[in-house]
This record gives structure tokens, sequence and C-alpha cells, in this order.
């Protein structure tokens, strides 16, 4: 693909997108896609993102209504913002989440302030990121004033390939907590049917004592590649609830990166990660702790059946000079399948000594004492083992407190189930 | 912390004398010529030489791997002999009592006497300096039963048809830039062989000794354990303090098969450099052992205290249906010791099992770096992997990390893998000091604690030693 | 013996002690009360030494000068903490632990090391008393013990080191009854002309079994009030009472 070939949507840019475009461009010029030789992409399928990306872009004919959002990315009290293919649908928006301080915004073209800072400071280490950089379309913002404490905000992000033209497209979205606010965002990727990528990017800047609950789904049409890349900044004292649901597309990656910069910060982060039929996921969690007494705890859980592959490393970084530092991950991939395979690598990576560190990773399958107490009940087996994979995910479920999210993702689950257990 | 633990300052290596008997060297640069010079100084067979050049071929196309957690400076490949030897005084000694006195004298003072009747009375110990195998003692006694312990020299001599089918059998002289290295320059080391059924009657021992200036030092180490047979086997190692690096390349090859076990000790102690981080042993070595039969086990433990920087990974292929392979290591590091360690497991046969049981400690301005991977193959039905890999920081000035890859393609697999990092508790340093115990005494307690699951591995004479060498190894990082 | 002119403590500029006075005869057994965060532990943590308070005021002890000295110094000196959580330390046994303790308060005080045997024995002879399994002595010191069995383990260590001042911090939390019992029981038995107890606790169980010279009410950074063994009761009986000054903490 040639990412200058993609046109700004918007007719006069603001001059720090234009800056971070052309940087990117020129990045590019000078650098070559990772390949699985790359330490952090050994166990991501890099061809088949990068085949699926070289589709053409997305174009703004968007053929999407409401009630088709509300089926692929469910339906609640929240202020919606949908985009289409990188292109706001100021029809689809809505508001009902009781978050009229919240800025929700679009593209804002002639709008000189960059919400997030952290979307200028172009990491160049990811070819996927400064792809985003030169290519995006609409961003969309949500921006939470000093103080405010605000209901929920939905992104939605749709691909829609248009006809059987596959496409590609990079969804972006920006999100600031100002000072001592609370709000809620959740971030949904889905797709029409068709070949189509998306390459995300969303950048979160969290603000001294504010907290951000933050669940980000991605649940792509089936054949689809998703890469996604979540960058989030803490200030002081600042916390972050997130969750990772990776429950569509065939092919992913998806990158969180999370600094926990200012003192006294914290993370929660939970993830899943269901992998069915050829499906290849790849996650790659990094936590950094730069700042003192900051905490971190990540659960991270994949469910990988038929012929998948699913893999996971999480990093946790403790930085020279930092104190009281307490991290904490576990990863368990629950594998089902004899043609699946599942890979982690749960790293730690230490440099000072006033800290708690430690994590845990286990590969296995459902419990042959657990199918056979089940059973011993009369419950089926094959009934047995879906209420153990239920349960399995249903612990990373319990994290989502958005009651009509945690719903909907319920039924995704429930809708992969054909695939993840075939060819058991 | 009390700032007394920042305080790093000089420790001692007790092993940094040098011998007092002459050496000879070859000319110093690695060439094609350097080794058939070496292996025509050992009077080898053709088939070896060309096995040698082989390797030296590939070598040179091979780069240095990057991967590790690692600063290595530049080596010069160039600037170093690949061969030294003590001088001999005149015809090779053809008992123990013949050895060059001075090559005694200095084996007795690292505490390895190489008489039959001393305190290691319960070891067979082949005694290698630089180059050679200087001696081998109760060779007799073993043959008795059956075990054949000897140089590698001498076994590719005496017993070429035991060598040749297995050299280079587990770890290939492709295998790796340093396994290469070393498969096209090896000098010495030892060979075992313990015959089907036979339960070697002692431990053996190998005490490895870099002595001449500028030489690296490339050993190969080859242990067949042949059906229902049993060993033990032990490494030492220790090298003069030097201002220069000095590479230390081995390559250690262990065979089990069916029913046999193998267990195999090391602990390394080469001079780890002085407290700036001049001088010391760069240790890359490629250890692997073969799980070949049912039922066989091959069991690593380490205790890593010396080197200025190493890299190695001693690993099992469990090829064997129910096959056990056991990796235990201590690896310690201080002033600025770098240490990127660890061990593959590589299930392949039915019902295998593993168990990696890892401690590193870090102190002053060093980086421990626990790297390992779990890989279960497609048709390792019921493969069972636990991993535990805990991490101790003393000091705020130095590196813990740990680089896990768990790799399973067996949905009957389980694998668990368990990690910590934190640092000598304050609560403990307290309680200990309360009860009148000072602050260096009880660092080394709870170290020693902390390493416990893994010393309590190492057979018995040795595990001594270790929590003596460990005490050594991180004076003055406390008080 | 143990004589303690006021004494300020605060940590992080957080006044915890205020000028508190508290002198201990050979002998003799006083028992600290008071509600908490009082700072009951903070007082036993300071005279053991901990690091990280800021401490004012003088304590002598025997002779010396027990805040300038170093905490395995004050052990030598004859100073024994009985911990309110006694700290594990995976892979150390206990009997070697406690070896190494002996041994080096004796060679602080010029003693020769105690030989293997006589240590054994006494070991043995202790644990029985204390009744506790033989395995005791082999396992990891206090790790995977039940609370209860860490309090045991810490009498033990202090009928085997025979200290001159005992500070019991609320080594009755966390007992059953019959535990409670052999722990009071064990108490009793070092009861010495030579050896003084400054025995902290909630509740007045301990000191109906290990009865008290004097009771103390720590309250408001200092001994509010002083008495005999009745106190305890009187104090189960209504409680502290109301605060006399309520906001005297950190004048």
């Amino acid at each position: 693909m040639n990412p200058t070939a993609v046109a700004p949507s918007a007719p006069v840019e603001a001059s720090w997108r234009r800056e971070v475009r052309a940087d990117a461009v020129g990045w590019l010029a000078d650098h070559q896609p990772p390949t699985t030789r790359e330490e952090l992409w050994r166990y991501s399928d890099v061809d088949a993102l990068l085949e699926a990306m070289a589709a053409n872009p997305a174009d703004d004919k968007a053929d999407v209504d409401a009630p088709t959002v509300a089926r692929l990315a469910g339906d609640g009290p929240a202020d919606r913002l949908v985009l289409v293919n990188g292109r706001l649908i100021a029809d689809l928006a809505s508001r009902a989440g009781g978050t009229e301080a919240v800025g929700v915004l679009s593209l804002r073209p002639s709008d000189d302030r960059c919400p997030t800072d952290s979307y200028r400071d172009l990491r160049h280490d990811d070819w996927f990121l400064a792809t985003n950089r030169a290519a995006s379309h609409d961003l969309a913002v949500i921006e939470a004033p000093a103080g405010s404490a605000l209901g929920a905000a939905h992104v939605v992000h749709v691909t829609a390939p248009s006809g059987h033209r596959p496409v590609t497209h990079h969804p972006t979205t920006l999100i600031r907590v100002e000072a001592g606010a609370t709000v809620t965002v959740v971030e949904s990727h889905v797709g029409l049917d068709g070949a189509a990528a998306a390459n995300a990017s969303t950048t979160i800047e969290v603000d001294a004592g504010a907290t951000l609950a933050y669940h980000r789904v991605e649940q792509g049409a089936a054949g689809s590649a998703h890469v996604g890349h979540v960058s989030v900044a803490l200030g002081p004292d600042a916390c972050l609830h997130a969750t990772s649901f990776t429950l569509g597309a065939a092919t992913t990656r998806v990158t969180w990166d999370v600094i926990c910069a200012g003192d006294g910060s914290s993370v929660e982060l939970d993830g899943l990660v269901v992998a069915g039929s050829d499906d290849h996921h790849d996650h790659l969690v990094t936590v950094d702790h730069r700042g003192s007494d900051t905490t971190s705890e990540q659960r991270f859980r994949e469910i990988v059946g038929a012929r998948a592959r699913a893999a996971f490393t999480g990093r946790v970084l403790v930085r020279p000079g930092t104190t009281g530092t307490s991290a904490h991950q576990r990863n368990a991939s629950l594998l089902l399948s004899p043609t699946a395979e599942a890979d982690a690598r749960p790293w730690l990576e230490i440099e000072a000594d006033d800290v708690r560190c430690s994590h845990g990773a286990t590969v296995g399958q459902l419990d042959d004492e657990a199918v056979f107490y089940l059973r011993s009940r009369g419950i089926p087996e094959p009934h047995a083992r879906q209420l153990l994979i239920e349960g399995f995910a249903g612990e990373v479920l319990e994290a989502v407190d958005v009651t009509w999210l945690r719903q909907h993702l319920r039924e995704g689950l429930e809708q992969r189930r054909p695939a993840i257990e075939a060819a058991r | 912390m009390s700032d007394a633990i920042r305080e790093v300052i000089d420790r001692e290596y007790e092993f940094g004398f040098e011998g007092t008997f002459e050496s000879e060297v070859a000319p110093k640069g690695l060439s094609e010529e350097i080794v058939r010079f070496i292996s025509a100084r050992k009077q080898e067979p053709d088939w070896l030489l060309e096995w040698r050049l082989a390797a030296y071929r590939h070598f040179l196309t091979l780069e240095e791997p990057t991967w590790p957690n690692l600063e290595i400076p530049p080596i010069d490949y160039q600037d170093m002999h690949y061969w030294a030897a003590p001088k001999p005084k005149g015809p090779a000694p053809k008992s123990l009592d013949e050895v060059d006195p001075e090559v005694r004298a200095m084996f007795d003072k690292l505490g390895i006497p190489l008489s039959e009747q001393e305190r290691l009375s319960g070891v067979a110990v082949d005694a290698i300096v630089d180059s050679v195998s200087v001696a081998t003692t109760f060779k007799a006694r073993l043959a008795e039963a059956g075990v054949i312990f000897c140089s590698f020299s001498e076994a590719v001599r005496e017993h070429p048809d035991l060598v040749r089918p297995h050299l280079g059998s587990v770890v290939g002289p492709r295998d790796n830039f340093f396994a290469a290295l070393n498969a096209a320059v090896f000098s010495d080391g030892s060979f075992c062989y313990v015959p089907a059924g036979v339960t070697c009657p002692m431990e053996l021992s190998t005490y490895f000794r870099m002595n001449a200036a500028d030489t690296g030092q490339f050993e190969r180490t080859l242990i067949v354990a042949e059906e229902g047979a049993t060993v033990s086997y032990l490494e030492g190692c220790t090298a003069p303090m030097r201002d220069e690096n000095q590479l230390h390349a081995a390559v250690v090859e262990l065979i089990a098969r069916t029913d046999a076990r193998i267990k195999y000790s090391t602990v390394q102690n080469w001079y780890p450099g002085d407290a700036d981080g001049n001088g010391g042993i760069f240790n890359f070595v490629t250890k692997r052992g073969r799980c070949e039969g049912a039922r066989s086990k091959i069991s690593w433990t380490q205790v890593e205290t010396g080197s200025a920087i190493t890299w190695k990974y001693p690993s099992v292929v469990l090829q064997g249906d129910d096959s056990v392979g056991e990796f235990y290591s201590v690896a310690v590091t201080n002033a600025h010791q770098q240490a990127d360690t660890g061990t593959k497991m590589i299930h392949i046969g039915r019902n295998t099992s593993s168990t990696i049981v890892s401690k590193g400690i870090s102190a002053g301005r060093s980086q421990n770096a626990y790297r390992g991977l779990v890989k279960v193959l497609r048709g390792a039905h019921g493969a069972r992997n636990h991993t535990q890999c805990d991490s101790l920081l003393i000091g705020d000035r130095c590196g813990a990390h740990t680089f896990p890859y768990l790799e399973v393609k067996n949905p009957t697999a389980q694998v668990e893998h368990e990690a910590t990092t934190s640092r000598v508790g304050e609560d403990q340093l307290f309680y200990c000091r309360q009860r009148g115990i000072d602050e260096e005494e009880a660092t080394a307690m709870i170290v020693n604690g902390f390493c416990r699951d893994v010393f309590d591995q190492l057979p018995m004479e040795f595990a001594v030693e270790a929590q003596a060498l460990m005490r050594v190894s991180l004076e003055g990082s406390v008080g | 013996m143990l004589e303690i002119r006021d004494l300020s403590v605060s940590i992080d500029g957080h006044a915890i002690l205020t000028g508190l006075d508290l002198a201990i005869g050979p002998g003799e057994v006083h028992a600290i009360m008071g509600p908490n965060g009082a700072g009951k532990s903070t007082l036993s943590a300071v005279l053991a030494g901990r690091e990280g308070y800021d401490v004012e005021g003088t304590v002598r002890f025997a002779g010396h000068d027990l805040l300038a000295l170093e905490p395995e110094a004050r052990a030598a000196a004859g100073v024994f903490l009985a911990f309110q959580y006694p700290t594990e330390i995976p892979g150390v046994g206990n009997a070697y632990f406690l070896r190494t303790s002996l041994n080096a308060i004796r060679e602080a005080n010029g003693e020769p090391p105690v030989d293997a045997r006589s240590f054994l024995g006494s070991l043995r002879s202790h644990m029985e008393e204390l009744e506790m399994d033989p395995s005791f002595s082999s396992r990891a010191v206090n790790a995977g013990f039940s609370g209860g069995e860490k309090k045991r383990n810490e009498i033990l260590q202090m009928a085997m080191l025979e200290p001159t001042l005992a500070i019991l911090d609320e080594t009755d939390s966390g007992l059953d009854i019959d535990a409670l019992r052999i722990v009071a029981a064990g108490i009793e038995r070092l009861r010495s002309p030579e050896r003084a107890f400054l025995v902290i606790t909630h509740y007045p169980r301990l000191l109906e079994l290990v009865r008290p010279d004097v009771v103390h009410v720590l309250r408001g950074g200092r001994i509010e009030r002083s008495g005999g063994a009745e106190l305890a009761q009187q104090l189960e009986e209504h409680g502290y009472g109301p605060r006399p000054e309520p906001e005297a903490v950190g004048s």
C-alpha cells in the first residue's frame, strides 16, 4: 500500500496533523515492515496482516444503518459516535449516555490543538502505527474536562467493504481525561462481511488523579485482519481500568503500551482472546513503570480451538530509580484442539530493587475433574465443557461494569462457539 | 535498604593465581591452518579433521547472536590463541605420579588433589588445563565396572567407534555461532561412556582450568548412558585474574538411552572480572541432552557465580516416551557481571515431563536474565512442565529479567510458569538482626535459603562448596 | 534495667509517641494495653531498632544507650522481640537459624559457640514443653506456618536465647485457647528475678495467665495511666473511657 496516496478527508487539516502525517510518511520511506525474525513479532502472522493491508483504501460509500451498528457493537445508554471506514457518520451518532459534558468530536479540521500530545510524539518503532498516522481519516476524540464525573461514551469503528472489493482503513481514537475527571469509554471495532483490514490506533492520556474505564472490543468480520495499537500515558495518581476483547477477525495483532509515568498511577488490564477456525491472534502488552509507587495488574486469557493459534506476550518494565513498584501479571490459555497452538511469553524486566513483581502463565485444557463433576450431576459432556469454557471467559467478563456491553460480549462469545469447538 | 547495601566493594577471587609451569601456545589467530594444527597436534584421524573443517567453513558464514540481554564488547577472534598446553617435561605421564609437580601444585591449590587417596576419594577427576587433559583419576576402578572415563582426545584414539556416531549428534556443528566455533577448534574435554545396566560406582567430574593468557578454551564433553545406565557428573571451572577478557566456548552433549539417567552438575566459577568490570571470562556455552529412550532422565543443575558474561541454556530434548528433563539453576551476578541463562525443554515423546527451577540473584551493577523455552510438539501427548523462576535483587543498580517462552501445540499438555521478583526483604533482615545476626550474615542466610531448592539437587560434597562460593560471590554487596 | 525517658517517635512527620516515660526493673512484668493505633507496636519496634522512624528521647538498657545500638547489638545485649507478625524466611531451617542466632549472640558476648549436641538437646526439650512437633526444627523459618505455630516459634526462640528483656508484641493474638495456655506457660517458665517482660496486648485473657506487676495504658502517644494487675480487668469491663485530651497528640 502507499499511504501517501490517501487524501485527507478534511478540506483544511490542522497544522499539527499535517506535521504528524508528513513525519510518518518520511519515516515509512526509510523503514520496512516487521518480520517474524524480530523478537516482538515472532508469533505474529505478519504476512497475512500485510497482505490484508495491501488492499485498496476504503472509500466513504458507507451503507450502514443504526440497527446494524447496534447488532454489531451492542446498544445501551452511551453517547455514541460511529465512524465507517474511518469517516464520521453524523446520522448514526446518538446521545444517551449522560456524558453531555464530554466533547465527542470527530476531526476538527481547523483546530490547532492536539487533544493528546502523545499522538504527536511519534514513537516510530512500529510500522503499522506509522502507517496509521500517515493514512488515517477522521479522529474520534473523547475529552473529559477536569473534575467532571461522566457516564459512558461509545466509539464504534465499522469496517465496511463495498461489494466484493477488499478494503483497508485506519480507525483512530484519541481519549483525554483531564485532572480529576472520571469517565467510561467503550471502543468497538466491528465489520460488515467481506475481506478487510483495520489498522487501528488509540491514544489515551489520563491526567493527575483522573480515572478512565476503557473497554476495547474487537469483533471484526470472519476473514478480516485487525491491527490495534493502544498507547496509554498515566499521570500522577491516575487510574486505568481497562479490558481488551478479541472475539472476531481471522488475523490480529493487538498491542497495548501502557506507561505508568506519574507517581502513584495504577492500571488494571483484563483481556480475553477467542481464537477458533484458522484464526491467528497475537497480543503484546507492555506495562512500563516509570513513576514510583505505581501498580499494575494484568490478567489475560485465551481460548484456542480448531486450527487456531493465539499468542500472548506480556512485558513488565520497571525503570531504574523508581521505588515501590507492584506489578502482577497472569496469563492462562485454554487449548481445546489437537490442531491449535498457544504461545505465551510473560516477561519481567526489572531495573530497580524496591519491587514486588510476579507473573504466572499456564497452558492447559479443561479440568477433567470438573468435567466429570458436572457430568455426575447429569450434565452431558458437551454442555459441561461449554459451561466450563463460559466460566473461564466469564471471569474476564466480570471486569466489565457496563451491563449492556457485558451482555453483548456474552452473545458474541456464544456466536463464536461453533468456531472454537470445531475439529475438537 | 540501608546505604551500606548499595556499596559494592572489591571482592576477592580466590582462584585468581596463575600456575607456575611453562605453557606452549599456538600462534594467535583463527584460520584453516590453525584448525589443521590443532587436529595434527592431537594426532586425529582424517574424518575428525574433515568434520572440523566443515564446521569451520560453516562458522565463517555465521554472525554472533544479538538476541540475548547482554552487552558483549567486540571480540577479536584473531587476537587469541586457540591452543595452549602445559609444556611437557618429558614423555607423557604414564601414571598420576608422573604428572608435572607444578601442575599438581596448582590443582592442590585449587583444592582438587590429583591423587586417589585424598579428600575427594569418592570422585573421579579429569583435570583439564587450557587445551589438554593432564590427568584422570580412578580410571582403573571405573574400568572394572565397564565405565570409560577419559579425556576426549584419548577417546578419539582409543574408542573411535563410540565417539564418531555420537559426536555432534545432539549439538550439531552448525547449531549456532559458538557451537560451530567449538566444533572447528575444540581442544580437549571429557568423554564418558556407561554401558547398559551399569550404575557408575562413583561421581565423575571434570575440572577445567584456563591458565595461559590470551587463550580461548573450547572443550567438548560427551556423555553416553546406555540402556539402564546411571551416571552423575560434575564440572568445576576457574581461571586466573587477568585484565583481558578470555573466551570460553564449550559444547556438552548428553545421550540417555532407555531407562538411563544422567545427572550433570556445574559449579561455574570462572574469573568474573574486577569490581570495575575489567577482564573476566566470556562463557558462551552450548549444553544439550537427548532423552532418547523411554523413561530416560536428564537433570541439569548449575551454580553460576563466575564469568564476566554468561550465555548458556542447558537443554533437554525429550524424545523418549515418559522421559524426564530437569533444570535447576542458581545464577549469581555481582559488580559488572552479565548473565543470560536458562534452558530449553523440547517435549516430543508422549507423557514427557520437565521441571525448571531457576533462582537469579543480582547485585552491584550486574544484569541477570533467565531465558527459557518450553516447547510442546504436536505429538507430545500428556506433556507436563512446571517452571518456577525467582529473582532476588540486592541493591538498586542491578537488573533482573525473566524471558520465558511457552509454545504449546498439544491440547493435553499442562504447562505452568510462575515467577517472582523482589529484593531481600527488609522484614527478613530485621527479623534476623533482632535475633543477633548481622546484616551480611543475614543476607547470606536469606540468599542461601532462597536457593535451597537448587542446592538440594547437588551432590553432597558440592552443595557445601556451592553455598560457600555464593557467599564469596556476594561479598561486598552488603555492608 | 530499662528506662525510657521522653520518647517521641514519628514516621513521615506523623507523630505516634509523644514523650513516653517508662521504667522496668529486673524481674518485673509490665503490660501495655491501649486502643488500636495507640503506638504499642511502634514502641516495640523502636526498642528493637527497626529503621524508618524518627526517634527522640533516651532509652537506657542495662548500661547501654539502647537507641545507639544496631538491632543485632541490642539482641546481643539481651533484648528479644517476639514479633506480632513473625517473618517467613523460605529455605532456611528453623534449627539452623536458631543456632546461628544463638552463636552470634554468644560470640558478641565473648562466649564460645554452643556445641551441636547440647544445642539440639536443649532445643528438643523446649519444643516438648511448647508441645511442638519435632518436624518443626527442620522446616523453614515460619514459612507455611499457621498463625499459632508462628507465635509458638517465637516463644521457642525466646526460651533458647534467654534474653534479659523480652518484649512480647501481641503474642496472644491469633491463638486459640489451648495454644494461649501453652504460650502463657512458656512465658511463666522463663520468669526469673533477672529477666524483665514487656507484654503488649489487647486482651486481658493473657494477663490472667501471665500476671503482670504493672499495667500501663498507652494512649495519645504516652502512658496515660498505670496500675496493678486489676487495671486490666477494669479496662475489660469499662473500656478505655473518653479521651481526656482529644488533641494532645503531636504537642
